[in-house]
């Protein structure tokens, strides 16, 4: 069996210098080795639609997928405005496809990107699905319950929603030369051994109970019966002050990230699954990643930095642990663009603490408006406020 | 063999995940009700019919239990 290798990279610049970069470094490191799965991460300064293709071309025989995002990062340190590049060599069969029309159908979008793709491999036992999608489609729930359904029971799920630098306007996948908003893109990677995915969050829930009392989709209108926007800026004036800061002055620019650091958790029992609002819809309303049905009850939730750290660590340690002995050869990490608005320069600890947890092996990752990890068993996929490892074994 | 029970707070817990421990009370009570089903503790093929119920609400909701449904089938 052959051993995998990982290289990652960062570059800056103009579309075609990164990927020149990117492309450079990453076939430097893996010294002559055609990588199966390559992935890019690319900021709005390097538009997907330009860099995707240039980085396909480059790599003609392996798999290509790409997002866009809110920063980027690799084990050497996270950036704004640049590109990302995560390659991997090794013995995978990788199977991709892309899905289009996802806000108006999440179940034929996932349908679409799945047709055709085999559900086992002889010889490779173990599979994990990667899912990266537009979350301003409302859908991100609805389209990894049904990629999970789809594809069987047995599936590991891991992934990002893209992102847009917090523009919040339009975000993109892509997978080959094939540059996406409102779609998904699903590659099914069979392996020997297994992947590792793990998950987890470090928000707490910080208003009492609120109720939805009107919705549609992803966007809630009320909230307790009044506007949802006025019940967000009512509910976090107190944190927000300490901050230094009055939501109901923010410029729109600014509403995004504001949103992205108090979210809504939904009672899970003995934990919280949170949920992202991304924009304003209007003077009252709130559009969020997936749909929040009416009479849901939701609490605004909010973490302290030292958590943040904390958190990031044990997605690496669960992602480690499903790997079980098997050295690593590197990961992938999917990373709420919450926890750097709320690490700041820490944000570099945060991804100095994933690497040690994963031995100190390459990463490369992007901030996300929405992560994915669904494991057998799991009821739930799409997350927000998370950090997700996808771990590759040596 | 005698079909094996599970209780409706089993059939919440399957839904809760996604939509959160209130709105899986709520949309699992309703379906119930609409059922005619009071008991507490439900046989297989019941809890199957309330999130087949629930199966038929548009959007996450409907989505959400067919999974879980799926997901009970395999039980």
């Amino acid at each position: 069996m052959a051993e995998s290798k990982v290289a990652t990279a960062m570059a800056h610049g103009s579309a075609t210098e990164a990927a020149e970069k990117l492309v450079a470094t990453c076939r430097a490191e893996l010294q002559g080795c055609e990588p199966a799965l390559v992935m890019v991460f690319a900021s709005t300064t390097q538009p997907l639609s330009e860099l995707a293709p240039l980085v396909a071309a480059s790599f003609p025989r392996s798999t290509v997928l790409g997002a866009s995002t809110a920063g980027e990062f690799t084990e050497a340190g996270d950036a704004k405005h640049s590109a990302v590049m995560f390659a991997l060599c090794g013995d995978y069969r990788i199977f991709a496809g892309m899905g289009t029309g996802l806000k108006a159908s999440a179940e034929g979008a996932v349908a679409e990107a799945l047709e055709g793709m085999p559900a086992q491999v002889v010889g490779f036992p173990h599979r994990t699905a990667i899912l990266l999608l537009d979350p301003l489609s409302g859908s991100s729930e609805e389209a990894t319950l049904t990629t999970a359904a789809l594809m069987g029971f047995d599936l590991r799920l891991a992934g990002g929603a893209a992102g847009d630098d917090l523009a919040l306007k339009c975000t993109h996948v892509s997978l080959g030369n094939r540059v996406i908003a409102d779609g998904v893109v699903v590659a099914n990677v069979f392996s020997k051994q297994p992947l590792g995915v793990g998950v987890c969050h470090g928000h707490e829930p910080h208003s009492a109970p609120l109720t939805v009392t009107r919705a549609e989709g992803g966007v809630v209108h009320e909230i307790d019966g009044r506007p949802a926007w006025e019940v967000w800026v009512e509910h976090t004036r107190d944190a927000t002050s300490k901050l230094g800061f009055d939501p109901a002055t923010l410029p729109e620019s600014e509403v995004g990230g504001f949103f992205l650091r108090f979210e809504a958790g939904l009672s899970q029992g003995d934990a919280y699954k949170i949920r992202a609002p991304l924009f304003r819809t209007g003077p009252h309303s709130i559009a969020f990643a997936c749909g929040i049905p009416e009479g849901s009850v939701i609490r605004i939730t909010e973490s302290e930095p030292a958590r943040q750290i904390d958190s990031a660590k044990e997605a690496a340690r669960r992602a480690r642990a499903q790997v079980g002995d098997l050295p690593l050869a590197g990961a992938v990490v999917f990373d709420c663009i919450c926890r750097n608005l709320i690490l700041k320069d820490d944000f570099k600890t945060a991804i100095a603490g994933i690497h040690e947890e994963l031995g100190n092996v390459p990463l490369a990752g992007f901030e996300t408006y929405g992560e994915i990890a669904l494991d057998a068993g799991d009821l739930s996929g799409f997350h927000n406020t998370t950090t997700v490892v996808l771990a590759f074994p040596k | 063999m005698p079909e094996p029970s599970i209780s409706r707070g089993e059939v919440i817990k399957l839904l809760s995940q996604a939509l959160g421990h209130e709105k899986a009370t709520d949309v699992v009570a309703q379906a119930a009700f609409r059922l005619g089903i009071r008991r507490e503790i439900l046989d297989k093929s019941q809890a199957l019919s309330v999130l087949e119920q629930i199966a038929q609400t548009p959007g996450l909701v409907g989505i959400t239990a067919r999974f879980a449904k799926s997901r009970l089938h395999l039980r």
